[in-house]
């Protein structure tokens, strides 16, 4: 069950014209290693013609590359629900009983084509308090594990799904692209176990060495360090702030996919950020322990501008490979899998 | 909060490249005369030379507006070629500037200022189209004009086809577009 809806800003509020709301579902193709990412949003004030809604639909396959694109649309000119954003061409809905997460894209040009039904398999984890993000506010709700039904289509050739499993967020507040804000974030996914492991930070060290104050994420007026969620094969346990240390080695060198092309266009100065090839998690509260090692294989930049006044974030996708170690209740459970990690700036 | 899924239901018009670039003026000036008054700065009185395929076009701001005509003989400050191919690529996310410009596939040739603030005028016309549904929706009727070619087929990015820029590494074909501009020492 998904306890979980679109928050649209009231009548009269303020800070509509700083809204946000965005649907995201992964999805791990395990035995093909394909990793997909598709994502709807939704940026400033449902009642501003200027408004968008933004549609991602990205696979990317080993040995081929990144296939489909991003859409972007006029706020007037998307289907939007209670529990779903639909572009013309891609879109995610969410159906709160029995609890699955859909996803479509009709990229043909492009390349992609998918029809993909994800069912919650793993208790969600719901975030409902605002907290402070720069001069706004964000909140979440996370589906760490869901099963997955449905297909791609990638450049004319039929990938069943049926081996897949998925990851599902909506994130939602109040926040302008271009204010002092980012994150970091990933989730992974094991092959052969019910096994998921989230991350979420203030955001790569890096890009906010390069910004400097950029790039945090703020909570009773202090700068919040990574937490970790780790759902192993139904224990979960939560690592806060202070119990999870994150390096980051090396240097991505392969070439980024960016969109919408015409902001790849216009930010010629973020062809080519300092991402990491290598990305090392320990967590560890003295009983239990979690230590990740991801190795990106490629990455996306996805670029956002706010529709209400000048501003710009750079979302970057990065996917590859992970593996793991989790000491849970006293069991030990090596695992590798599929992950995706993400640093906004 | 529901609204109706809006389907385009009629081609758009066709356009020449000069209405193309007419409409992109207007349709900024309408919804933000201060990007206007921008450009217009920038550009100040020099005149560019625009070709799209077999299209050729002159350029040059006057009273506030853009005014668009036949290629004449005398030297225009800037010019800049490139196809429909290159700038569907382009607006795809298929194609970065640089990797364009490397390939051949965009032109550009002028004083090192007037072609700078040739660039500048574009820059300022993508940053204002993210706040303008009307120039969001011109770029979406040039991709479907049904006077131009069909976009190419959607093939996925490869490291062999991309540049990255680095301060360290120097793309395989800078030294090609040097030697092919009479430029290396």
């Amino acid at each position: 069950m998904i306890t979980d809806t679109l928050r649209p800003p009231p009548l009269f509020d303020p800070s509509a014209a700083a809204y946000k709301d965005w649907l995201h579902l992964n999805v791990f193709d395990h035995p093909s290693g394909c990793v997909g990412i598709f994502n709807t949003s939704l940026h400033g004030s449902p009642n501003d013609v200027r408004s968008r809604a933004i549609g991602t639909a990205l696979v990317h396959e080993p040995g081929v590359g990144w296939i489909g694109n991003v859409e972007v649309a006029g706020i007037e000119e998307v289907s939007v629900g209670t529990t779903s954003i639909g572009l013309e061409r891609v879109a995610v809905a969410t159906d709160p009983t029995p609890g699955i997460v859909l996803a479509s894209a009709r990229l043909p040009a492009d390349g992609l084509e998918a029809g993909i039904t994800a069912t919650v398999s793993a208790r969600p984890v719901d975030v409902p308090m605002p907290f402070p993000f720069g001069p706004g506010w964000i909140s979440w709700y996370i589906v760490p594990r869901l099963s997955v039904e449905g297909g791609l289509v990638l450049r004319a050739r039929r990938l069943d799904l049926s081996g897949a499993t998925a990851y599902h967020d909506h994130n939602y507040g109040r926040w302008h692209w271009g204010d002092e804000v980012g994150w970091e974030w990933g989730a992974c996914a094991a092959a052969d176990a019910a096994v998921t492991l989230v991350v979420v930070g203030p955001g790569h060290p890096s890009v906010r060495a390069r910004n400097g104050s950029r790039s945090t994420v703020q909570a009773q007026g202090h700068a919040i360090g990574t937490m970790l969620l780790a759902d192993v094969a139904g224990e979960r346990r939560s690592f806060s702030s202070g119990l999870v240390h994150t390096d980051y080695l090396g240097r991505l060198t392969q070439p980024l996919r960016r969109l919408p092309g015409a902001l790849a266009a216009l930010h010629q100065d973020r062809i080519a950020p300092p991402l990491p090839d290598r990305i090392l998690v320990r967590a560890s509260d003295g009983v239990d322990c979690v230590e990740i090692e991801f190795r990106p294989r490629a990455a996306a930049q996805i670029i956002a501008a706010d529709p209400a006044r000048r501003g710009y974030g750079f979302i970057h996708e990065m996917v590859g490979r992970f593996e793991a170690v989790c000491r849970i209740a006293g069991r030990t459970a090596r695992v590798d899998g599929l992950a995706v990690f993400e640093y906004v700036d | 909060m529901s609204t109706p899924l809006s389907v385009r239901e009629a081609p758009p018009p066709c356009r020449s490249l000069g209405e193309y670039v007419a409409a992109l003026v207007s349709r900024l000036g309408e919804q933000e005369p201060a990007l206007l008054a921008r450009l217009g700065e920038v550009v100040g009185a020099r005149c560019a030379r625009i070709s799209l395929d077999q299209e050729t076009i002159e350029v040059r701001f006057q009273a506030g507006g853009v005014v668009v005509t036949e290629p004449t003989i005398g030297l225009a400050d800037g010019e800049g070629s490139t196809d429909r191919y290159t700038t569907l690529d382009l607006l795809d996310g298929r194609l970065e500037v640089t990797h364009a410009i490397l390939e051949g596939r965009l032109w550009v040739k002028g004083e090192v200022e007037s072609v700078t603030r040739i660039f500048q005028a574009i820059e300022i016309l993508l940053d204002g189209s993210t706040r303008n549904p009307e120039l969001h929706r011109l770029a979406l009727d040039y991709g479907v004009d049904p006077c131009r070619h069909a976009r190419p087929p959607g093939s996925a990015l490869t490291a062999g086809r991309r540049v990255v820029v680095d301060p360290d590494h120097i793309p395989a074909g800078e030294g090609e577009l040097l030697r092919r501009l009479d430029l290396l020492p």
